[in-house]
């Protein structure tokens, strides 16, 4: 956002309305990287194939880490890979997210207590918004993911200056992946199923 | 445009000085609008064909409800909380009445176009994106080429006949003009590919240099055949010469568009699609952004706004090639209904003199308009079916296939022109021929017409009823996914 | 005249410099973290080196740390797409090694799922050779397909992808009532979909000609590279573990091992060459049809098993266990045939409750070692290509 960003330090009501309508247009459109390692990244690919499709919340899949807003890491993260996953991280432009997809990238997993060669936990390399737990989560429960961050989204501030204590990122968990109706809330009147 | 505002001010003898300025102001303003809205259009078209084709629903959350709706709910909100000042209550208040305006526009686009203003999300985005011009990357030229990207749709798109009054500039050499224009964007591929110091970009920045020089070819000679053919360069008059006029009630008739005026032109309007697909690089020529191979191609190292400059003249030069397919084949504005065409409340002849009709001005546009959006419709259902090909074939395609069908299609209609006079005086007047054609083309449309009849009709093989009725039986309506039981 | 031509030939020619592309780990078809170090001469590649090992989860390292049974939910991260024919695979293992037989129901559903899981894993293959091809939606219609075959396990097991069904002794849980009628549907519904899934893609010209002549793998280099599975027979070797060295039931049922038929103008590849991509793509779209028939008899059995009084031996699913189970001390190698070729495993047992080592053996690994061979020569595009025709997925590389 260039020389406009974070400059205007009153909390004048009409910055907030512009910065909520920046950041409705922010949520509605996360392309996210298409990154995947291991076998979350199966479930992610059926997230984003037909039953589940992204692509109902705006969210396509970009290959190069420059166009895209959200990088889901998928996956069992070793330590020869991580290295390359901050690079992609570093290498998105801002405004970003991350979204820790898997017990995997939130904390080693499986592999937590005896492999000597996987990153515990994708968090001590890159910042993470939102945690998905599951091993794999299920496309439902990355759904909540991505909701919990458009809520995270949706109270960023863009052209206003950032308060005087920031609030810090607070790890989002998704909790009970199973009692979650994907299309219950938000889905805007539009069904699933085309008759 | 300059002609349309003279017509608007009645006849004037010197143009008054704002309406120049007006003349250079507002087309710029027109085309950037045009830009927008087929790019707009576009992305969200595209989303939703390929969701229809892939038994997806697409993009269905970012409603006007959703979306500005949402937006409505929070500033009225925040209007009337306790830090509001003067400035926020005042906004609320613009609000309060459009709050009911939104539901319903909400309640119609969610009905028949959910997620419509994906764009718009996607356009508000891109503004905000960082800008991140690589360390190691050619400055100047990685930022300007995006820039030259868009300059050449810009420019192809304001020579197009959009209708027989509105249209921006109308040159005598308009279709070379075009042809020039549209290889710029080459220019700034190649840019955009070495300037990124990215070897995958420099990959597809090469790939897209030999990809369009060759295509230019068979794309040219078409092209060329349509001027032998009509005898004008420019695309006003090119429409003109199609609607056939002074050839009694078969004037302005489907017959005397260019595909149907020999069987040349028939063969010659794939390979012109073709070649204008390879053009704007869309599948199965999209090989110099090949996602699978060149992870993004020219544009990988291009954020935020540069990339969507690169977004936005694809989606213009799909629109422009179609525009120029319309009107090379397809008659341009010409409704095809000769009995319209010729009616005298109706501009037909090009001659300001007969008036401004504006309705029919109207039908013209939106005739144009659809006719080009079909091609770029049709350029959507190949991306999404059909795989890309690879380097060599691509050139071997347009070397060994596509260059000699169109040379002997041009030489062809060469002969076909220079024997026409003499066709014309067996037949006794041009008149005589023309209905004489007419004729023959009805003949050759009843008989396309019976086949097609009879291959509908026809009795299947038992392998074909088979197969027919099992994908019948079990087909799965779009969107459902899942669950076959 | 001709010499005029020929002096021109011989003119040194531009000087060119050999290009190093590195490949990944993240790009978007490399099928997971491979990094391919690829050496271009302008679009041709010069040779294109493998490079692995950025998801060595040590997983036969873990093997030495958990008990017998601990160790299934492994064996499902060790090729993910296909768990319940890894999950077959060690648990056939351990089976031989402790000497334990497996009552007929259990093998029955053991055969069922991992026929299932043979045709999601193989969609995933042919879908994402597509896509690597330019074509993203038989991507998606195979996946969409694959949603059915998940649905099916999410009934039995409860799991969409990693299911760790298969126990040592049997099956974790028996068929749920109305779960024989669904794979019966689910048959019915595959064929149709899958002829119109050849309409789509396997019939299309240009994708046909992206595959045929591009990385050619001959019978005799197939076998001394190692290839296993549908690589190998798309070699035109017959030689499926199904068939040649039977486990399990697969003795009592009828099933055809297609091969590659390359260059065979009768055949399904008339214009290619023997052992070429467009060889291992056909051979796995025939296996997807081999596997519905196998269902079909598979269903009929279990129906028939149905009818059994409930206390009978063979409508157990499940060997009665020790729950800590102990094996005896001895070392043994099993092989299966995985929908990525031959998956061994080779377990050294010292007699207490862990194995002492434990070893895997997988396709994908072979498939990479031949791989600078084959692609010597190709352009950029066909490395891709021969990446989509080998199926490599790449925790079965590194393990
Ligand atoms: S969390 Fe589980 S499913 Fe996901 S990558 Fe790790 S082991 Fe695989």
């Amino acid at each position: 956002m260039g020389i406009l960003q974070n400059r205007f330090d009153e909390e004048n009501v009409i910055f907030t309305n512009v910065d909520t309508l920046l950041n409705l247009g922010k949520e509605h459109s996360l392309w996210y990287l298409l990154f995947a390692t291991a076998c979350c990244g199966i479930e992610l690919m059926q997230w984003g194939a037909s039953k589940y499709d992204s692509d109902r919340f705006g969210m396509i899949p970009r290959s190069t880490p420059r166009q895209a807003d959200l990088m889901i890491v998928a996956g069992t993260i070793t330590l020869k890979m991580a290295s390359r996953v901050k690079r992609l991280y570093e290498q998105m432009p801002e405004p970003k997210w991350v979204i820790s997809m898997g017990s995997c990238a939130n904390a080693g997993g499986p592999f937590c207590k005896y492999s000597y060669s996987v990153l515990k936990g994708i968090d001590k390399y890159i910042p993470v918004d939102v945690y998905v737990p599951g091993c794999p989560p299920r496309p439902e429960a990355l759904i909540e993911g991505v909701f919990k961050l458009r809520e995270v989204i949706h109270e960023e501030r863009v052209l206003r200056k950032q308060g005087k204590t920031p609030k810090p990122r607070t790890p989002i968990v998704v909790e009970d992946p199973h009692a979650h109706d994907p299309f219950a809330r938000h889905s805007g009147g539009a069904k699933l199923v085309k008759a | 445009m300059y002609e349309l505002l003279s017509a608007l001010q009645g006849a004037a003898a010197h143009p008054a000085w704002w309406m120049i300025v007006l003349a250079a102001f507002v087309p710029v303003m027109v085309i950037w609008l045009v830009i927008q809205g087929v790019a707009g259009a576009s992305t969200y078209v595209e989303r939703k064909v390929a969701a229809d084709i892939q038994r997806r629903v697409g993009p269905n959350q970012c409603n006007v409800g959703s979306f500005f709706g949402a937006w409505a709910k929070e500033v009225i909100r925040n209007g009337k909380g306790a830090m509001a000042d003067a400035g926020g209550r005042f906004m609320a208040m613009l609000f309060i009445p459009l709050q009911p305006i939104f539901a319903m526009v909400d309640k119609v686009t969610a009905k028949f176009a959910p997620g419509i203003l994906i764009f718009l999300a996607d356009g508000i985005k891109l503004i905000m994106k960082e800008d991140i011009t690589p360390k190691a990357a050619d400055k100047p030229l990685f930022k300007v080429a995006p820039v030259i990207v868009l300059a050449s749709a810009f420019g192809a798109l304001a020579t197009l006949p959009y209708s027989d009054r509105f249209y921006i500039a109308d040159f005598n050499v308009g279709l070379l003009y075009i042809a020039a224009i549209a290889s710029l964007e080459t220019i700034g591929i190649l840019m955009a590919g070495w300037a990124s110091n990215n070897k995958w970009a420099l990959l597809g920045g090469f790939r897209s240099a030999a990809q369009v020089v060759s295509y230019e070819l068979p794309a040219g000679l078409a092209i060329l055949t349509a001027i032998l053919l009509c005898g004008t360069m420019s695309l006003q008059d090119m429409t003109v010469a199609q609607l056939g006029l002074g050839a009694g009630w078969q004037a302005g008739w489907i017959w005397h568009w260019n595909i149907f005026s020999n069987p040349f032109m028939l063969i010659l309007a794939p390979v012109f699609f073709l070649a204008a697909l390879a053009e704007c690089n869309r599948t199965p020529f999209d090989i110099p952004e090949a996602e699978s191979e060149l992870v993004a191609g020219y544009h990988t190292e291009y954020t935020g706004m540069r990339f969507a400059f690169f977004f936005m003249a694809e989606y213009a030069m799909m629109f422009v090639v179609s525009g120029v397919f319309a009107v090379i084949f397809l008659g341009g504005w010409s409704t095809g209904i000769g009995a319209l065409e010729t009616w005298d409340k109706w501009a037909v002849n090009g001659d300001p003199a007969q008036g401004f009709y504006w309705y029919a001005s109207l039908v013209h546009l939106l005739v144009f308009c659809g006719k080009a959006y079909l091609g770029v419709l049709l350029m959507m259902w190949i991306r999404w079916t059909i795989p890309r090909f690879r380097v060599d074939q691509m050139m071997s395609l347009c070397w060994r296939k596509l260059i000699p069908i169109s040379m002997t299609c041009f030489t062809a209609v060469g002969i076909w022109v220079a024997l026409r006079p003499f066709v014309v005086r067996w037949a006794g007047s041009e008149a005589q021929w023309q209905s004489c054609a007419g004729y023959g083309a009805l003949a050759i449309a009843v008989a396309i017409g019976v086949f097609l009849v009879w291959f509908i009709l026809r009795p299947l093989t038992p392998d074909e009823q088979l197969r027919r009725k099992l994908i019948k039986e079990t087909s799965i309506k779009a969107g459902a996914g899942h669950g076959f039981a | 005249m001709s010499d005029a031509i020929l002096q021109a030939n011989e003119r040194p020619r531009v000087h060119t410099e050999e290009m190093v592309l590195s490949m990944g780990p993240h790009h978007p078809s490399t099928h997971g973290v491979l990094r391919l170090e690829v050496v271009t001469d302008g679009e041709v590649v010069v040779s294109a080196r493998p490079d692995i090992g950025y998801l060595h989860r040590a997983i036969e390292k873990i093997g030495e740390y958990v008990d017998y049974r601990q160790f299934m939910p492994y064996t499902d991260r060790v090729d993910y797409i296909c768990s319940m024919n890894s999950n077959h695979a060690y648990a056939l293992g351990v089976e031989k090694l402790a000497k334990i037989s497996v009552p007929l129901r259990a093998e029955l559903m053991r055969v069922m799922v991992a026929e299932l899981n043979r045709i999601s894993s193989h969609m995933i293959c042919i879908g994402a050779l597509a896509m690597d091809m330019g074509a993203y939606t038989p991507f998606l219609h195979g996946l969409c397909h694959r949603e059915l075959v998940n649905d099916i396990f999410e009934d039995v097991c409860g799991a969409r992808l990693t299911y760790n069904y298969l126990t040592i002794g049997g099956v974790s849980y028996d068929a749920p009532p109305g779960w024989i009628e669904k794979c019966e549907r689910f048959v019915e519904y595959l064929w149709p979909k899958m002829i119109e899934f050849n309409d789509l893609i396997t019939g299309n010209t240009i994708f046909q000609e992206r595959l045929c002549r591009v990385g050619v793998v001959s019978p005799e280099h197939a076998v001394n590279w190692g290839l296993v599975g549908p690589n190998l027979r798309g070699s035109g070797v017959q030689w499926d573990v199904r068939k040649n060295e039977p486990y399990s039931i697969y003795d009592r049922l009828e099933f055809d091992v297609p091969v590659g038929d390359g260059g065979d103008p009768n055949g399904s590849n008339p214009q290619g060459e023997l052992g070429d991509s467009y060889d291992r793509y056909v051979v796995r779209v025939k296996e997807v049809f081999e596997s519905l028939k196998i269902l079909k008899q598979i269903c009929s059995m279990l129906r028939e098993n149905e009818k059994l009084p409930a206390d009978h031996p063979d409508r157990l699913y499940q060997a009665k266990l020790p729950v800590r189970l102990k094996v005896p001390p001895g070392e043994c190698y099993v092989r299966s045939e995985n929908p990525r070729g031959e998956t061994g495993y080779y377990v050294i047992s010292d007699g207490t409750e862990m194995p002492l080592r434990l070893k895997i053996r997988t396709g994908s690994f072979s498939a990479l070692g031949c791989f600078e061979e084959v692609t010597r020569g190709l352009l950029i595009g066909d490395v891709i290509a021969v990446i989509g025709s080998f199926d490599i997925v790449l925790p079965e590389v590194d393990r």
